[in-house]
């Protein structure tokens, strides 16, 4: 296990200067370059052409694309993230206030919709065809077909504007204030969020518990004279459960970027509004960063994925 | 109670399958009695009703089956268990299951979860009929049932998943788990078919073996015609939800009265008679279920069949001494039968 680990963990350097490689190269292709971007339109009718040049190189943007790139690898590599072009804060300060908002929301929607898919999957298939199967099955068609940023608005309209019951959007900051004063804030983007993501466990879980349910094993099971409710959860859904988790596993890039819809309808202060509006002023550093730290995550969920596995099934041997 | 030997009776069993708002007789009327100590084969081609009629017995039908008449009595401890009234999935036929009879199934690989070791398995069946008091008695108990069954290394065999077992060890290991609580029956849903031959051999001494050490009585289903000639006592032959012939093994082997049992009997090679020997197959197929013939389901594929085959299926006759036969023509009429 721990020279597995090892090995995947060393194969990472290599794919991340690659994807590194990649996303810089991305950021290369699009047209313009940050300067376009930092300055206003009507200012920048009545700047010089040398202005212009002199801008360029003091942020060092008239270096040929490759020696942008080693030098941003090298200063990744002496720990130094870089500032942003746009307001000259340095890349970790702002992920630092960024990043924690967004994983707030992002790992109550995760839970949310990992503990409740998971449930009412289960729920639906051992109750497969009944009525409390249909209602989940609408539900979670809802979940898919309904755009997140459409629930938000309704949820918005109805909670915050009718109702009164929950702020309209915004996050307190966390300084000060106890978890439960912050609680009505997350609520409803968490929420919103978790219920789009509630419906694709819920199928998968609900598909999986059915394959479980009809392996020859739940009938020897059965034959020994173990009680039903044993035989579903510890036989059926013991192995029902690997499937399932391989798909959580691999929702956890979302921890970084994967609120950005949600973020902007609820005027949450995360890492997605910060991400979108780096790249729209193809503000290298910051997207870089960010791109970087979402990358990372892929890859190591993909080993926690198969670590996990591993432990779940005894059948998955780790080479 | 007739007989004090018998353990398991079953009289006019009739089963449905309810299938999308079609309902499939599966078994139409089975009667048989199961003795101490007899190993009785049931045989049939795919389809006829033997893993119902094995289901029936263990209560674990599928969801949408019904048990519509006839009886099942259970001679258990003194009492007479009516397992067609009890529930399914109700306390009382769960405590018979696994400690008054036991099941062993087709393939041994897909039958034990892949995700818990041998051991742990075989443990759930001894703690939850309180064979075992504690966990670790319940260890103790599992690794002398696989030294029983004939595994070597126990010790070390309990702690490991079935994927690192054989086939023919996963099966030794089900068997291991049927006999832990020594049920009176033992209903194995032909477990030696994934099995490679040499590995049956095995199998079948083994179960041998535990039925003379614990008087189990052994309901084998099964379609091969060898292992009948070797291990039954009694034979049942089914076809299309109906036993149409049973009796002595010896004498439905060597003398069957009805076509079709002849017909499966014709249609297997025998060993050591060379190239030249003519098999017969079965014409035709088993008639579909939704759709059958109105007189005796056999009449469509038989060579004997007349007029009167096509009205009415005919009743059980006793034809000799423990014989029966459902035909109006019975191939031993003319032996003066």
């Amino acid at each position: 296990m721990a020279t597995y680990t090892l090995r995947k963990v060393l194969s990472l350097i290599p794919m991340m200067l690659f994807i590194s490689f990649l996303i810089y190269l991305g950021i290369e292709l699009m047209p313009g370059d940050a300067v376009d971007f930092l300055i206003p339109p009507d200012a920048l009718a009545t700047m010089s052409a040398e202005q212009l040049n002199a801008m360029r190189e003091s942020l060092g943007l008239n270096d040929p694309f490759l020696v942008r790139y080693l030098k941003w690898l090298g200063g990744l590599l002496q720990g130094e993230f870089g500032y942003s072009i746009q307001s000259g804060v340095p890349v970790a300060t702002l992920m630092k206030n960024h990043l924690p908002a967004t994983i707030e929301l992002t790992v109550t929607a995760l839970v949310f919709s990992s503990v409740f898919g998971v449930l009412f999957g289960v729920l639906s298939a051992l109750k497969k065809g009944s009525l409390i199967d249909q209602v989940f099955s609408l539900i979670g068609m809802a979940g898919v077909a309904i755009p997140q940023f459409l629930l938000g608005l309704i949820c918005i309209n109805a909670f915050a504007l009718h109702l009164n019951i929950l702020p309209a959007g915004g996050r307190m900051a966390s300084a000060g204030q106890s978890f439960v004063e912050r609680l009505p804030y997350l609520l409803m983007p968490a929420l919103v969020l978790g219920f789009s993501l509630t419906a694709g466990v819920m199928r998968y879980a609900r598909s999986s518990m059915l394959d479980s349910m009809g392996r020859d094993y739940m009938k020897t099971a059965r034959a020994k004279g173990i009680p039903e409710w044993r035989v579903n959860l510890l036989h059926g859904l013991r192995t029902a459960l690997t499937p399932v988790v391989v798909l959580i596993g691999f929702r956890l890039p979302m921890l970084i970027g994967g609120a950005v819809v949600i973020e902007e309808v609820f005027q949450w202060p995360g890492i997605g509004s910060l991400f979108v509006n780096a790249v729209r002023s193809q503000n290298t550093p910051l997207v870089m960063m960010i791109g970087f730290f979402s990358v990372l995550l892929v890859l190591i969920s993909s080993i926690i994925v198969d670590i996990v596995t591993a432990f779940l099934d005894p059948r998955i041997k780790l080479s | 109670m007739e007989n004090k030997d018998v353990v398991v009776s079953v009289k006019d069993l009739h089963v449905n399958f309810y299938n999308n708002n079609r309902c499939n007789r599966v078994l139409r009327g089975v009667s048989f009695d199961l003795k101490k100590r007899d190993i009785m084969c049931i045989v049939g081609e795919s389809g006829c009703g033997k893993s119902v009629t094995a289901n029936s017995i263990m209560g674990l039908l599928p969801e949408l089956s019904r048990i519509e008449s006839g009886s099942i009595d259970f001679y258990y401890q003194g009492r007479d268990i009516r397992i067609d009234r009890l529930k399914r999935k109700g306390k009382e036929m769960r405590e018979l299951r696994g400690s008054g009879m036991a099941m062993i199934f087709q393939d041994p690989m897909t039958a034990l979860n892949p995700v818990f070791t041998v051991g742990y398995q075989i443990n759930e069946a001894l703690m939850y009929h309180n064979q075992a008091k504690t966990k670790k008695e319940a260890d103790q108990m599992a690794v002398q049932l696989l030294k029983d069954m004939g595994i070597p290394l126990p010790q070390q065999r309990v702690k490991e998943y079935p994927h690192q077992f054989s086939g023919g060890m996963c099966q030794r290991a089900m068997i291991a788990m049927a006999m832990s609580c020594r049920p009176k029956v033992l209903v194995a849903d032909e477990p030696t078919t994934a099995l490679d031959v040499t590995i049956q051999a095995q199998i079948f001494e083994l179960m041998l073996e535990l039925k003379n050490n614990n008087d189990t009585a052994i309901l084998l289903i099964t379609h091969d015609m060898g292992v009948v000639a070797e291990l039954a006592d009694r034979v049942a032959v089914m076809y299309m939800g109906n036993i149409v012939e049973s009796g002595e093994a010896r004498a439905i082997l060597t003398r069957p009265a009805h076509p079709y049992t002849k017909a499966l009997l014709d249609s297997i090679p025998v060993l050591g008679r060379g190239k030249g020997q003519k098999l017969e197959p079965i014409k035709g197929s088993t008639p579909d279920p939704y759709n059958r013939p109105k007189g005796c389901q056999f009449a469509p594929r038989c060579p004997y069949a007349t007029k009167e085959c096509e009205t009415a299926m005919p009743g059980e006759q006793t034809i000799e001494e423990g014989h029966m036969c459902r035909c109006f023509h019975n191939l031993l009429k003319g032996e003066g039968i």
